[in-house]
């Protein structure tokens, strides 16, 4: 044999190995119908790199939606069920996700395990179905922007702010001065617009008028069975009513339940940890703080 | 006087030359570690374009999309990353799968040719310390490479680690072989 006889028989059998494993997997898969289970835990954030200190567990929307897209792509997924225990986060990234569960064309079920406030149940109101535990906590249609002000501390220390600003507002929400009242008026006016946004959105993706949500969207928080009273979920009940609801919808009998998981190598946490570390001590825990005085949460 | 002691060490420099190169024709001619890289990095890129129908049915099983690219290789292959749960006995049968093709692919090759693609295009070829090349000797001298994809790719790391530590430049797997990376 040749050279390049020899080459070309090794490269096709190698070929023809793996064309012939794609083809016994295919034949094998084909005719499985698949429900996924996506979880939301956690704080929700726009990315990773806004994950709170010391690793508390969040959600990113980056990532959901990339999960979403993938479960969107995969034809043997039928349904999507989110695995729901989040006290809600950011505005822009509940509405980030929500605005994607919606535009979703496979059905779709939250389940609401042990609590989907505020952003989360934002999130929960797109997908097409509700299921709660009676005894979870939900609801909480309410904007907060809350943050700790510690100018007295300053001036006890001997530590002053000198305001160099040119805008008026330009430092509105700085923990390092007390706010002034019309900085309080135009942050609570904002604050009214973002809530008057989510109970919109909300109604909408609940097909309720915004007349009847306004009256339970006051940031009080609901237990499962007062949110089913008052029509903010569907049902009451655990997983296995979540993935029989999503069958029926999906119009199938059977299918095998896989979940999304988030599988981390001990890199990825190590390099997370050291960025954050970095992030913080480069950007300074004062500032880091001033920065957090502004975020509005849902 | 010094004229003739000059002239003494000039034939003998010149004698010390001729005899180095004389040897040095004898002796077979180290490769350079950048040839050598590069012939692996050509020799990988056949065998994930020879796998490329697996690594596309992974990529879309696994919900990463259905184009074959670099960052679908990282998202495959790396332990991060999200996957469905119920995928990982099939990233692993993949990853199975690419190691014996790469095993299949340079032993049989370096064989039957005593060169890979790789090594073709670089010039480069093995040889086996003890005369013959036999089929072990390609075996265990290839067995870290067709480590790449799975966890225990440690291996080649410390494999190739080793040929810094070796006079000869031979991997760890080349002297338990017996055999060596030459000029073709």
């Amino acid at each position: 044999m040749n050279k390049i006889t020899v080459i070309l028989t090794a490269l096709i059998a190698i070929w023809l190995v793996s064309f012939g494993t794609v083809k016994i997997l295919e034949k094998s898969n084909s005719i499985e119908n698949k429900i996924v289970i996506i979880p939301i835990k956690g704080v929700i954030v726009p990315d990773e790199t806004d994950m709170f200190l010391f690793g508390e567990e969040t959600t990113s929307s980056d990532n959901l939606i990339k999960k979403l897209d993938n479960a969107e792509k995969d034809q043997r997924i039928k349904a999507i069920i989110f695995e729901i225990d989040s006290p809600g986060g950011t505005v822009v990234a509940s509405k980030e996700i929500a605005n994607r569960v919606n535009k979703l064309k496979k059905p779709s079920v939250s389940w609401i395990r042990e609590s989907g406030a505020s952003g989360a149940y934002w999130v929960a109101s797109a997908s097409d179905y509700i299921v709660a535990d009676e005894l979870s906590v939900t609801g909480s249609i309410g904007v907060t922007s809350s943050y700790l002000e510690f100018s007295k501390l300053f001036e006890k220390y001997g530590v002053g702010y000198e305001r160099l600003v040119s805008g008026d507002y330009k430092d509105v929400g700085t923990p390092y001065k007390k706010l002034s009242k019309n900085e309080k008026e135009l942050l609570q006016k904002k604050l009214d617009l973002i809530h008057q946004m989510f109970i919109e959105d909300v109604a909408s993706n609940r097909n309720i008028t915004v007349e009847k949500l306004d009256k339970f969207a006051n940031g009080i928080f609901y237990l499962g069975r007062e949110a089913y009273d008052i029509g903010l979920v569907d049902k009451l009940g655990n997983k296995d009513d979540a993935v029989n609801k999503a069958k029926e919808l999906a119009k199938i009998k059977e299918a095998k339940i896989i979940e999304a998981t988030e599988k981390k190598s001990v890199i990825d946490i190590l390099s997370k940890l050291l960025n954050n570390a970095f992030f913080y001590a480069g950007r300074g825990i004062g500032s880091s703080m001033a920065y957090g005085g502004l975020r509005i949460n849902a | 006087m010094i004229k003739k002691d000059l002239y003494i060490g000039r034939r003998l420099a010149n004698t010390m030359k001729r005899t180095k190169k004389e040897f040095s024709l004898l002796m077979p001619r180290r490769v350079s570690l950048w040839k050598r890289i590069l012939a692996f990095v050509i020799d990988l890129m056949i065998i994930y374009i020879a796998t490329l129908p697996l690594q596309t049915f992974l990529a879309k099983e696994i919900g990463i999309g259905d184009k074959f690219d670099i960052n679908t290789l990282k998202e495959l292959f790396s332990e991060g990353g999200d996957k469905f749960e119920e995928s990982s006995s099939l990233i692993a049968l993949v990853a199975v799968i690419m190691s014996l093709s790469a095993l299949f692919y340079w032993s049989v090759l370096e064989y039957l040719l005593r060169q890979s693609i790789g090594k073709i295009l670089m010039k480069i070829a093995i040889s086996s310390q003890t005369g013959e090349l036999k089929i072990w000797q390609v075996l265990v001298r290839n067995i870290t490479k067709a480590t790449f994809t799975t966890s225990l790719s440690i291996l080649l790391l410390i494999d190739v680690i080793y040929m810094f530590f070796n006079k000869n430049n031979q991997r760890l797997t080349e002297v338990l072989s017996k055999t060596e990376v030459v000029e073709a």
